[in-house]
């Protein structure tokens, strides 16, 4: 009878359960989404993606995010302000602290179709720019830019120069710069309001430089009261561009996805309070965006 | 030493495996491989069974011999009675027992008939929700008519086609005779043409007393003949102002011949579960976000539904993702699809009726309205609406209110010859040259809201005169409420 070696025996089972764990943990990491090959289930995904993305006329150029921790509603108010103080500050960051504020003008309320509902509006002049806000919340600067330092500079100087002019305004200290896109005329910054590192795409400010000068900066703030007390799961990426494209319209235009993030959105609202859904967000090349509702995988109209 | 580590190796990675495999064995599955939930539906209250979808509009009994006619609306005792055993006629009907027959042949077999009760559907009445082995006739009734003889009922079923047959009385029903009415309301029937003197309504807006009018002694008219009724104002040396009124549904408009008595009626809102209301559009609460809006109305939308509660109660639900450009879901199934949802979204209520279906193209619109004491609540969106294809709801309207109590005592309402008068002198100044043509005029209830937010309800004459909105006039002032 042979005596049985433990040592050897040692070796053969710390070397059958090294195998063991490493399968149950890469399992375990594909489960949770983060997965880095591709079960039988998501080859099969990952082909259809790849089909509805070529029928669609559209490529990815970014990757696809992987799942996230559970998330829940984001709970808003409309952002209340005074729109004196809001000229104040305006005029401090346009024209400099030391120059005295002129005398503000505000034209009675007029009423704009704006698609096919009356919209209220206030509009206050004040030296050569013109702040025009709603009901909403929702406010638009016409401001003037002197001619010869429009000649001067690029899109890349304005941009630099949006940036500052944005992070110096008091009341726009929760935005930061998303991305720039293309206009008929122009060029549009867009920065995006945050919270808790969240994107939050319902906040935005909009800085519209045509011939080469800033004429028109459209801002929209959120109060963030927090968020709600359920948590759920988000549904993955893959599916959410795959609701994407089932509603998609094809055009001619060879486009790409160029950004798909998470984060959250919604409506504007002329409402007391509100709940926000985590949306995913998924912008093209040409500046389109569309947002997909990460609880349901309805697009956010 | 070497053994040592060996051993720690081993035994760590024996507790690792156990650990990985329990993560494995409990943890969360993937979210592709999620399975849905199942959701059951949560009535408000049970659903209701087939023969409670359609009821009557009106049944209106007819003595030949006395040329009475006794007309029973929705929310009166006696209808609810006669319904009851009108119904359980109905219900014993067999294939072989009806047999089609032309519109000579029902002539014929109601020339000569002392009596007969009529049960008339406004929203036809599916005839397989009664007999389901007469589904085959595909018969959609609009009048059933039931005539006791001495030991059968004859009974007469009119829709796209008429069927006719005969079912034997039991012997209580030989004896009793529950299917005739117990108590009285005799109405008459509007003439093909009313001649009404305005003069004195509208203008100076102090309604005259009532003026006298004549009528014809041909004041029901039968067939097409133009039996003009010239009524004429009383001896006020007012000058007549005469005005004809066609009147479009010959032989279908009756109106009150004795005084109409009602009061006042304070009405509280009906209180809906709000919450259970909710999960009934939503299934899973944590769905549907919330958005509180100025007004105090709570809006709850999931990106593709919404359901907007406002502070008064009302109820507004749409889904136009459900849209189609036509609908293929057939009529029956309609009633059956929109009385079970009824029942889940916010359910049944008493007194409430199916009152009007209407097929669009995108699904069928049913109309549910409240009723008290033979009268409609009219007004501020008062009842049920609800379009429903085969998709499901797309657009659910909810306003109910329960009755509390009568106000004071019951007084007569204003004679129904003044309310056309009053009504006509409206169309005539918003209209001048034209004729009238009266679609209806029925006595209603027409909801406003009282002081500290209570709600009244007004007995009114609801006049509706083509081409003009439908007019509500107070019962005692005649003023347009």
């Amino acid at each position: 009878m042979k005596k049985m070696n433990f040592s050897r025996a040692k070796t053969v089972l710390i070397c059958t359960f090294l195998i063991l764990n490493i399968f149950l943990f890469f399992q375990l990491r594909q489960n949770r989404g983060y997965g880095g090959f591709a079960s039988f289930g998501q080859k099969e995904e990952l082909t259809r993606l790849e089909i509805e993305l070529q029928n669609a006329g559209l490529t990815l150029e970014t990757d696809l995010p992987k799942s996230l921790a559970p998330v829940a509603y984001m709970i808003v108010e409309p952002w209340i302000y005074n729109p004196q103080e809001l000229i104040f500050s305006l005029w401090s960051v346009l024209e400099g602290p030391e120059e005295p504020l002129p005398l503000i003008t505000m034209f009675v309320s007029r009423n704009d179709e704006k698609e096919g509902e009356k919209e209220e509006l206030s509009s206050y002049s004040f030296g050569k720019h013109e702040l025009v806000v709603n009901r909403k919340g929702t406010a638009v600067l016409r401001f003037a830019f002197p001619e010869e330092d429009a000649k001067e500079k690029n899109t890349e100087a304005f941009d630099q120069e949006a940036r500052q002019f944005i992070g110096s305004l008091p009341f726009l200290k929760n935005f930061v710069p998303d991305f720039t896109r293309p206009l008929e005329k122009g060029t549009e910054i867009v920065f995006r309001q945050e919270y808790e590192n969240y994107p939050l795409y319902a906040g935005y400010v909009y800085v519209s430089v045509f011939k080469k000068k800033p004429e028109i900066i459209q801002f929209y703030c959120l109060d963030v009261l927090g968020f709600a007390e359920q948590k759920r799961e988000v549904i993955p990426s893959s599916t959410a561009l795959l609701r994407f494209l089932e509603n998609y319209e094809r055009n001619r235009q060879e486009k790409s996805i160029v950004e798909f993030s998470l984060g959250y959105y919604s409506h504007e609202y002329d409402a007391e309070r509100w709940e926000i859904p985590p949306v995913w967000r998924i912008r093209l090349n040409n500046g389109e965006i569309y947002f997909i509702n990460a609880f349901t995988g309805n697009p956010e109209i | 030493m070497l053994e040592k580590i060996k051993s720690g190796v081993l035994i760590f990675l024996i507790l690792l495996s156990l650990i990985l495999t329990y993560g494995l064995w409990f943890g969360a599955p993937p979210l592709e491989e999620g399975i849905m939930p199942r959701y059951e539906y949560a009535y408000f209250t049970d659903p209701c069974s087939l023969e409670e979808i359609v009821t009557p509009s009106d049944i209106i009994y007819f003595q030949e011999e006395k040329k009475e006619k006794h007309v029973f609306r929705r929310g009166e005792d006696e209808y609810i009675r006669l319904w009851k055993e009108g119904a359980s006629v109905l219900k014993r009907l067999t294939e072989q027992t009806l047999s089609r027959i032309s519109d000579d042949e029902e002539e014929a077999l109601l020339e000569t008939v002392p009596l007969k009760i009529s049960f008339i559907f406004s929203t036809p009445l599916p005839i397989a929700f009664f007999v389901p082995e007469l589904v085959s006739l595909a018969l959609d009734v609009q009048r059933a008519v039931i005539i006791p003889e001495e030991h059968y009922y004859l009974i007469i079923l009119e829709g796209k086609d008429k069927f006719a047959g005969r079912i034997f009385m039991n012997l209580d029903e030989q004896l009793l005779d529950n299917i005739l009415p117990q108590s009285s309301n005799s109405h008459i029937c509007l003439p093909d043409v009313l001649t009404l003197n305005l003069a004195g309504y509208f203008l100076n807006e102090d309604v005259s007393p009532a003026d006298e009018m004549k009528e014809s002694a041909t004041a029901e008219s039968k067939g097409n003949d133009k039996a003009s009724v010239p009524l004429s104002s009383n001896n006020t040396g007012e000058k007549e102002l005469l005005y004809s009124l066609e009147i479009k549904k010959k032989g279908e408009l009756f109106v009150p011949l004795e005084d109409l008595q009602a009061a006042e009626i304070i009405l509280k809102k009906e209180n809906v579960d709000r919450e259970q209301l909710v999960r009934a559009f939503f299934f899973d609460l944590s769905m549907a976000r919330r958005i509180e809006e100025r007004d105090g109305a709570v809006f709850f939308t999931d990106g593709e539904k919404g359901l907007r509660i406002y502070p008064e109660g009302l109820v507004e639900y749409t889904a136009p993702k459900l849209e189609r450009v036509s609908t293929t879901l057939s009529y029956s199934a309609a009633l059956q699809k929109g009385a079970e949802s009824l029942g889940i979204y916010g359910g049944w209520f008493p007194g409430i009726y199916l009152a009007r279906v209407e097929k669009q193209n995108e699904g069928y619109q049913l109309f549910w309205k409240m009723y008290y004491d033979g009268f409609p609540l009219e007004g501020k969106s008062a009842g049920s609406e609800m379009t429903i294809n085969e998709l499901g709801v797309l657009f659910y309207q909810r306003n109910l209110y329960q009755i509390i109590e009568e106000v004071g005592d019951k007084k007569a309402f204003r004679p129904y010859k003044e309310a056309l008068c009053q009504a006509a002198a409206f169309y005539r100044a918003s209209f001048p040259g034209n004729e009238g043509v009266l679609l209806g005029i029925r006595p209603v209830y027409y909801l406003s809201f009282a002081s500290k937010g209570t709600v009244k309800a007004t007995p009114a004459w609801s006049v509706s005169i083509d081409g003009m909105d439908e007019i509500y006039l107070h019962w005692q002032t005649l003023n347009p409420l």
